[in-house]
Protein backbone atom coordinates (compact mmCIF):
# COMPACT_ATOMS: atom_id res chain seq x y z
CA UNK A 1 0.00 0.00 0.00
CA UNK A 2 2.98 2.19 -0.21
CA UNK A 3 3.06 2.37 -3.26
CA UNK A 4 -0.20 3.94 -3.40
CA UNK A 5 0.75 7.46 -1.95
CA UNK A 6 3.88 8.45 -4.72
CA UNK A 7 1.40 7.21 -7.76
CA UNK A 8 -1.66 9.09 -6.26
CA UNK A 9 1.03 11.97 -6.17
CA UNK A 10 2.93 11.56 -9.21
CA UNK A 11 -1.05 11.55 -10.85
CA UNK A 12 -1.70 14.83 -10.02
CA UNK A 13 1.46 16.38 -10.67
CA UNK A 14 1.06 14.56 -14.24
CA UNK A 15 -2.70 15.51 -14.57
CA UNK A 16 -1.90 19.48 -14.15
CA UNK A 17 1.14 19.48 -16.26
CA UNK A 18 0.00 17.71 -18.78
CA UNK A 19 -3.94 18.77 -19.19
CA UNK A 20 -4.24 21.97 -17.07
CA UNK A 21 -3.47 24.37 -20.26
CA UNK A 22 -6.28 23.74 -22.24
CA UNK A 23 -9.29 25.27 -20.86
CA UNK A 24 -10.95 25.18 -23.98
CA UNK A 25 -11.18 21.78 -24.80
CA UNK A 26 -14.34 20.46 -23.83
CA UNK A 27 -16.01 19.05 -26.81
CA UNK A 28 -18.07 16.49 -25.52
CA UNK A 29 -18.11 14.08 -22.43
CA UNK A 30 -16.98 11.39 -24.44
CA UNK A 31 -14.23 12.75 -25.75
CA UNK A 32 -12.76 13.70 -22.61
CA UNK A 33 -13.09 10.33 -21.54
CA UNK A 34 -11.67 8.88 -24.15
CA UNK A 35 -8.75 12.02 -23.87
CA UNK A 36 -8.43 10.54 -20.23
CA UNK A 37 -8.15 6.96 -20.67
CA UNK A 38 -5.18 8.14 -23.13
CA UNK A 39 -4.20 10.12 -20.05
CA UNK A 40 -4.24 7.21 -17.75
CA UNK A 41 -2.68 4.95 -20.53
CA UNK A 42 0.46 7.20 -20.41
CA UNK A 43 0.60 7.35 -16.92
CA UNK A 44 0.65 3.54 -16.76
CA UNK A 45 3.24 3.27 -19.41
CA UNK A 46 5.46 5.38 -17.20
CA UNK A 47 4.68 3.07 -14.33
CA UNK A 48 5.69 -0.10 -16.29
CA UNK A 49 9.29 1.75 -16.93
CA UNK A 50 9.59 2.20 -12.64
CA UNK A 51 7.83 -1.26 -11.86
CA UNK A 52 9.72 -3.52 -13.96
CA UNK A 53 9.09 -6.53 -12.32
CA UNK A 54 12.64 -6.62 -10.81
CA UNK A 55 12.63 -6.50 -7.04
CA UNK A 56 12.94 -3.28 -4.93
CA UNK A 57 13.38 -2.54 -1.50
CA UNK A 58 10.32 -1.52 -0.62
CA UNK A 59 7.67 -3.70 -0.29
CA UNK A 60 10.27 -6.11 1.01
CA UNK A 61 8.33 -8.81 -1.16
CA UNK A 62 9.46 -11.14 -3.01
CA UNK A 63 10.35 -11.26 -6.85
CA UNK A 64 6.74 -12.77 -7.99
CA UNK A 65 4.80 -9.83 -6.41
CA UNK A 66 6.72 -7.32 -8.14
CA UNK A 67 7.21 -9.22 -11.77
CA UNK A 68 2.51 -9.54 -11.05
CA UNK A 69 2.52 -5.96 -10.25
CA UNK A 70 3.99 -5.42 -13.53
CA UNK A 71 2.28 -7.71 -15.52
CA UNK A 72 -1.09 -6.22 -14.16
CA UNK A 73 0.17 -2.21 -14.66
CA UNK A 74 0.91 -3.94 -17.95
CA UNK A 75 -3.01 -5.19 -18.13
CA UNK A 76 -4.25 -1.56 -17.19
CA UNK A 77 -2.27 0.13 -19.79
CA UNK A 78 -3.50 -2.48 -22.54
CA UNK A 79 -7.10 -1.53 -20.98
CA UNK A 80 -6.72 2.08 -21.02
CA UNK A 81 -5.20 2.23 -24.33
CA UNK A 82 -8.09 0.39 -25.94
CA UNK A 83 -10.25 2.32 -24.38
CA UNK A 84 -9.02 5.71 -25.74
CA UNK A 85 -8.90 3.98 -29.11
CA UNK A 86 -12.27 2.52 -29.29
CA UNK A 87 -14.31 5.61 -27.65
CA UNK A 88 -12.66 8.01 -29.40
CA UNK A 89 -13.44 6.13 -32.82
CA UNK A 90 -16.78 5.93 -31.76
CA UNK A 91 -17.11 9.24 -30.82
CA UNK A 92 -15.32 10.31 -33.81
CA UNK A 93 -14.97 8.21 -36.50
CA UNK A 94 -13.19 10.36 -38.61
CA UNK A 95 -10.16 9.49 -36.88
CA UNK A 96 -9.68 6.31 -38.76
CA UNK A 97 -8.85 8.63 -41.39
CA UNK A 98 -5.81 9.22 -39.82
CA UNK A 99 -4.80 5.62 -40.50
CA UNK A 100 -4.45 6.24 -44.42
CA UNK A 101 -0.88 7.36 -45.23
CA UNK A 102 -1.89 11.15 -45.92
CA UNK A 103 -3.16 11.16 -42.09
CA UNK A 104 -1.99 13.14 -39.69
CA UNK A 105 1.73 11.64 -38.75
CA UNK A 106 1.46 12.16 -35.17
CA UNK A 107 -1.87 10.07 -34.71
CA UNK A 108 -0.09 7.53 -37.03
CA UNK A 109 2.96 7.32 -34.50
CA UNK A 110 0.37 6.57 -32.24
CA UNK A 111 -1.34 3.77 -33.99
CA UNK A 112 2.04 2.43 -34.62
CA UNK A 113 2.91 2.64 -30.82
CA UNK A 114 -0.45 0.70 -30.06
CA UNK A 115 0.42 -1.94 -32.37
CA UNK A 116 3.63 -2.26 -30.72
CA UNK A 117 2.14 -2.26 -27.14
CA UNK A 118 0.02 -4.81 -28.11
CA UNK A 119 2.93 -7.03 -29.32
CA UNK A 120 4.81 -6.61 -26.36
CA UNK A 121 2.31 -7.77 -24.18
CA UNK A 122 1.59 -10.75 -26.15
CA UNK A 123 5.35 -12.06 -26.52
CA UNK A 124 5.92 -11.50 -22.84
CA UNK A 125 3.45 -14.73 -22.06
CA UNK A 126 5.60 -17.37 -21.07
CA UNK A 127 4.58 -19.83 -23.57
CA UNK A 128 5.26 -17.14 -26.37
CA UNK A 129 8.61 -16.10 -25.55
CA UNK A 130 9.81 -19.00 -24.55
CA UNK A 131 9.15 -20.23 -28.11
CA UNK A 132 10.63 -17.11 -29.73
CA UNK A 133 13.56 -16.69 -27.11
CA UNK A 134 16.62 -18.81 -26.32
CA UNK A 135 17.06 -17.44 -22.98
CA UNK A 136 15.12 -14.80 -20.88
CA UNK A 137 17.79 -12.68 -21.01
CA UNK A 138 17.63 -11.99 -25.11
CA UNK A 139 13.94 -11.75 -24.28
CA UNK A 140 14.57 -8.65 -21.88
CA UNK A 141 16.33 -6.92 -24.28
CA UNK A 142 14.05 -7.34 -27.20
CA UNK A 143 11.44 -6.40 -24.56
CA UNK A 144 13.18 -3.80 -23.65
CA UNK A 145 13.61 -2.39 -27.27
CA UNK A 146 10.14 -2.69 -27.68
CA UNK A 147 8.77 -0.96 -24.46
CA UNK A 148 11.40 2.01 -25.55
CA UNK A 149 9.57 1.93 -28.98
CA UNK A 150 6.14 2.19 -27.19
CA UNK A 151 7.32 4.74 -25.28
CA UNK A 152 9.11 6.67 -27.78
CA UNK A 153 6.12 6.49 -30.15
CA UNK A 154 3.41 7.42 -27.42
CA UNK A 155 5.77 10.70 -26.69
CA UNK A 156 5.82 11.41 -30.20
CA UNK A 157 1.94 11.05 -30.15
CA UNK A 158 1.42 13.28 -27.32
CA UNK A 159 3.75 16.17 -28.55
CA UNK A 160 2.34 15.98 -32.40
CA UNK A 161 -1.05 15.85 -32.18
CA UNK A 162 -0.65 19.48 -29.72
CA UNK A 163 -3.83 18.73 -28.28
CA UNK A 164 -3.15 19.16 -24.76
CA UNK A 165 0.80 19.72 -24.75
CA UNK A 166 0.51 23.12 -26.19
CA UNK A 167 2.84 25.61 -24.49
CA UNK A 168 6.95 24.56 -25.22
CA UNK A 169 7.45 23.68 -21.47
CA UNK A 170 5.06 20.82 -21.39
CA UNK A 171 6.18 19.73 -24.55
CA UNK A 172 9.97 19.66 -23.10
CA UNK A 173 8.71 18.03 -19.62
CA UNK A 174 6.97 15.08 -22.35
CA UNK A 175 9.99 14.90 -23.15
CA UNK A 176 12.09 14.69 -20.72
CA UNK A 177 9.47 12.51 -18.56
CA UNK A 178 10.11 10.04 -21.49
CA UNK A 179 13.65 10.29 -21.85
CA UNK A 180 13.82 9.80 -18.30
CA UNK A 181 11.31 6.53 -17.77
CA UNK A 182 13.76 5.12 -20.89
CA UNK A 183 16.47 5.43 -18.52
CA UNK A 184 15.03 4.61 -15.27
CA UNK A 185 15.09 0.66 -15.06
CA UNK A 186 19.10 0.32 -16.01
CA UNK A 187 19.61 3.17 -13.30
CA UNK A 188 17.62 1.47 -10.99
CA UNK A 189 19.31 -1.85 -11.41
CA UNK A 190 22.97 -0.11 -11.13
CA UNK A 191 21.43 1.31 -7.98
CA UNK A 192 20.02 -1.89 -6.78
CA UNK A 193 23.26 -3.85 -7.63
CA UNK A 194 25.03 -1.28 -5.09
CA UNK A 195 23.09 -0.86 -2.81
CA UNK A 196 22.31 -3.78 0.17
CA UNK A 197 19.52 -3.41 1.53
CA UNK A 198 18.27 -5.43 4.68
CA UNK A 199 21.25 -7.79 4.46
CA UNK A 200 20.15 -10.81 6.50
CA UNK A 201 16.49 -10.77 5.89
CA UNK A 202 14.82 -12.50 4.10
CA UNK A 203 11.59 -10.89 1.61
CA UNK A 204 8.47 -11.47 1.99
CA UNK A 205 6.85 -14.54 0.10
CA UNK A 206 3.57 -15.20 -1.73
CA UNK A 207 2.74 -11.72 -1.93
CA UNK A 208 1.73 -12.10 -5.62
CA UNK A 209 -2.03 -12.10 -5.28
CA UNK A 210 -1.64 -8.89 -3.40
CA UNK A 211 -0.21 -7.58 -6.56
CA UNK A 212 -3.65 -7.45 -8.16
CA UNK A 213 -5.12 -5.57 -5.18
CA UNK A 214 -2.21 -2.87 -5.72
CA UNK A 215 -3.25 -2.50 -9.14
CA UNK A 216 -6.65 -2.39 -8.83
CA UNK A 217 -6.77 0.25 -5.95
CA UNK A 218 -3.86 2.31 -8.03
CA UNK A 219 -6.80 1.98 -10.96
CA UNK A 220 -9.40 3.15 -8.79
CA UNK A 221 -7.33 6.09 -7.64
CA UNK A 222 -6.42 6.99 -10.91
CA UNK A 223 -10.07 7.07 -12.30
CA UNK A 224 -11.80 9.11 -9.25
CA UNK A 225 -9.12 11.25 -9.59
CA UNK A 226 -9.36 11.86 -13.29
CA UNK A 227 -13.37 12.16 -12.76
CA UNK A 228 -12.73 15.09 -10.20
CA UNK A 229 -10.02 16.49 -12.55
CA UNK A 230 -12.31 16.42 -15.52
CA UNK A 231 -15.25 17.50 -13.02
CA UNK A 232 -13.44 20.52 -11.89
CA UNK A 233 -12.07 21.54 -14.94
CA UNK A 234 -15.59 21.57 -16.98
CA UNK B 1 27.10 -15.19 -26.59
CA UNK B 2 25.64 -17.33 -29.33
CA UNK B 3 25.05 -15.19 -32.74
CA UNK B 4 22.00 -17.31 -33.86
CA UNK B 5 20.38 -16.76 -30.33
CA UNK B 6 20.80 -12.72 -30.81
CA UNK B 7 18.30 -13.30 -33.61
CA UNK B 8 15.44 -12.28 -32.02
CA UNK B 9 16.85 -9.14 -31.25
CA UNK B 10 17.58 -8.03 -34.41
CA UNK B 11 14.82 -9.55 -35.77
CA UNK B 12 12.52 -7.00 -32.75
CA UNK B 13 15.18 -3.98 -34.06
CA UNK B 14 14.14 -4.42 -37.42
CA UNK B 15 10.87 -5.01 -37.10
CA UNK B 16 10.54 -1.46 -34.89
CA UNK B 17 12.22 0.32 -37.63
CA UNK B 18 10.56 -1.05 -40.64
CA UNK B 19 7.35 -0.31 -39.30
CA UNK B 20 8.02 3.29 -38.46
CA UNK B 21 9.66 3.38 -42.18
CA UNK B 22 6.73 2.20 -43.66
CA UNK B 23 4.37 4.58 -42.21
CA UNK B 24 6.94 7.53 -42.49
CA UNK B 25 8.14 6.96 -46.24
CA UNK B 26 3.98 6.03 -47.08
CA UNK B 27 3.09 9.57 -45.65
CA UNK B 28 6.14 11.70 -47.45
CA UNK B 29 4.90 9.47 -50.56
CA UNK B 30 1.62 10.60 -50.51
CA UNK B 31 2.06 14.22 -49.83
CA UNK B 32 4.86 14.20 -52.23
CA UNK B 33 1.88 13.16 -55.16
CA UNK B 34 -0.61 15.94 -53.82
CA UNK B 35 -2.78 13.42 -52.09
CA UNK B 36 -3.73 15.17 -48.99
CA UNK B 37 -6.24 14.73 -45.92
CA UNK B 38 -9.40 16.06 -47.00
CA UNK B 39 -10.58 19.47 -46.85
CA UNK B 40 -13.81 21.47 -46.36
CA UNK B 41 -14.22 24.97 -46.15
CA UNK B 42 -17.58 26.26 -44.68
CA UNK B 43 -17.50 29.26 -46.77
CA UNK B 44 -21.45 30.48 -45.33
CA UNK B 45 -20.22 30.44 -41.74
CA UNK B 46 -17.61 33.04 -42.85
CA UNK B 47 -19.77 35.39 -44.46
CA UNK B 48 -19.97 38.26 -41.66
CA UNK B 49 -16.78 39.06 -43.22
CA UNK B 50 -14.72 41.14 -45.73
CA UNK B 51 -14.06 38.99 -48.92
CA UNK B 52 -10.69 40.37 -49.46
CA UNK B 53 -9.87 38.77 -46.13
CA UNK B 54 -9.36 35.91 -47.72
CA UNK B 55 -9.54 36.35 -51.80
CA UNK B 56 -6.68 38.33 -51.27
CA UNK B 57 -6.32 38.46 -55.25
CA UNK B 58 -9.67 40.02 -55.76
CA UNK B 59 -7.92 43.71 -55.76
CA UNK B 60 -4.54 42.76 -56.52
CA UNK B 61 -4.17 39.97 -59.16
CA UNK B 62 -1.77 37.55 -58.55
CA UNK B 63 0.01 36.09 -61.75
CA UNK B 64 0.26 31.78 -61.00
CA UNK B 65 0.38 28.81 -63.57
CA UNK B 66 -2.41 27.26 -61.59
CA UNK B 67 -5.24 26.11 -63.55
CA UNK B 68 -7.76 26.13 -60.90
CA UNK B 69 -8.42 29.11 -58.59
CA UNK B 70 -10.06 27.64 -55.93
CA UNK B 71 -7.63 28.88 -52.78
CA UNK B 72 -5.86 24.97 -52.21
CA UNK B 73 -5.68 24.87 -56.26
CA UNK B 74 -4.14 27.64 -56.60
CA UNK B 75 -1.57 27.63 -53.30
CA UNK B 76 -0.98 24.06 -54.49
CA UNK B 77 -0.23 25.12 -58.26
CA UNK B 78 1.61 28.14 -57.42
CA UNK B 79 6.08 27.02 -57.25
CA UNK B 80 6.75 30.03 -54.76
CA UNK B 81 3.83 29.37 -51.78
CA UNK B 82 3.48 25.25 -52.63
CA UNK B 83 6.10 24.54 -50.34
CA UNK B 84 4.15 26.05 -47.49
CA UNK B 85 0.88 25.65 -48.06
CA UNK B 86 0.47 23.61 -45.03
CA UNK B 87 1.75 25.75 -42.70
CA UNK B 88 0.32 29.10 -44.47
CA UNK B 89 -3.15 27.70 -44.20
CA UNK B 90 -3.08 26.49 -40.69
CA UNK B 91 -1.93 29.66 -39.55
CA UNK B 92 -3.95 31.93 -41.70
CA UNK B 93 -7.02 29.89 -40.42
CA UNK B 94 -6.13 29.16 -36.89
CA UNK B 95 -5.02 32.29 -36.38
CA UNK B 96 -7.71 34.14 -37.19
CA UNK B 97 -10.46 31.89 -35.02
CA UNK B 98 -7.60 32.47 -32.34
CA UNK B 99 -7.76 36.04 -32.45
CA UNK B 100 -12.02 36.07 -32.27
CA UNK B 101 -11.60 33.57 -29.58
CA UNK B 102 -9.56 36.21 -27.68
CA UNK B 103 -11.87 39.22 -28.17
CA UNK B 104 -14.83 36.44 -26.78
CA UNK B 105 -16.85 35.89 -30.13
CA UNK B 106 -18.01 32.94 -31.54
CA UNK B 107 -14.61 31.42 -33.57
CA UNK B 108 -14.32 28.53 -35.92
CA UNK B 109 -12.18 25.35 -34.94
CA UNK B 110 -8.60 25.80 -33.55
CA UNK B 111 -7.76 22.56 -33.05
CA UNK B 112 -10.68 19.75 -33.74
CA UNK B 113 -9.02 18.59 -37.03
CA UNK B 114 -12.11 17.14 -38.10
CA UNK B 115 -14.09 20.52 -38.33
CA UNK B 116 -12.27 21.54 -41.44
CA UNK B 117 -10.65 18.11 -42.43
CA UNK B 118 -14.08 16.13 -43.69
CA UNK B 119 -14.98 14.56 -46.96
CA UNK B 120 -18.45 17.10 -47.27
CA UNK B 121 -18.93 20.63 -45.80
CA UNK B 122 -22.93 19.06 -44.48
CA UNK B 123 -21.68 16.43 -42.28
CA UNK B 124 -21.47 16.60 -38.76
CA UNK B 125 -17.34 16.42 -38.41
CA UNK B 126 -17.43 15.44 -34.85
CA UNK B 127 -19.73 12.58 -35.36
CA UNK B 128 -21.65 12.61 -31.97
CA UNK B 129 -19.60 15.88 -30.86
CA UNK B 130 -22.54 18.09 -31.06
Amino acid sequence: MLLCLPVLCAYSVFLLGFWLARDDLHLSLSWDVAMAAGCGAFFFLLMLFTLTGRPLPLPFFDGKFFLSLHRWIAALFIGCLTFHIGLIIFTDPQTLYDLWPSGAIAMQTGAVAAVLAVVTGGLAFRRVWRRFYATSGIFRISHAMLAVAVLAGSAVHLVGTQVHLVQSWQRELCVGVAVTAALLPSAERWLLARSAVHPGRKRRRDMSPMAAVLAGIMLCMIVSETAAFLFWRR
Amino acid sequence: MNRRRLLPVFFTAAGIALLFGIMLVAHRMTLAKGQDIPLVFHHHAHGGFSCMTCHHDFLTPVSTPATHRTCIACHKETPEVAPVIRDQFHAFCIGCHLKQQGEDRSAGPVHECRACHAHKADIRAHGHLY
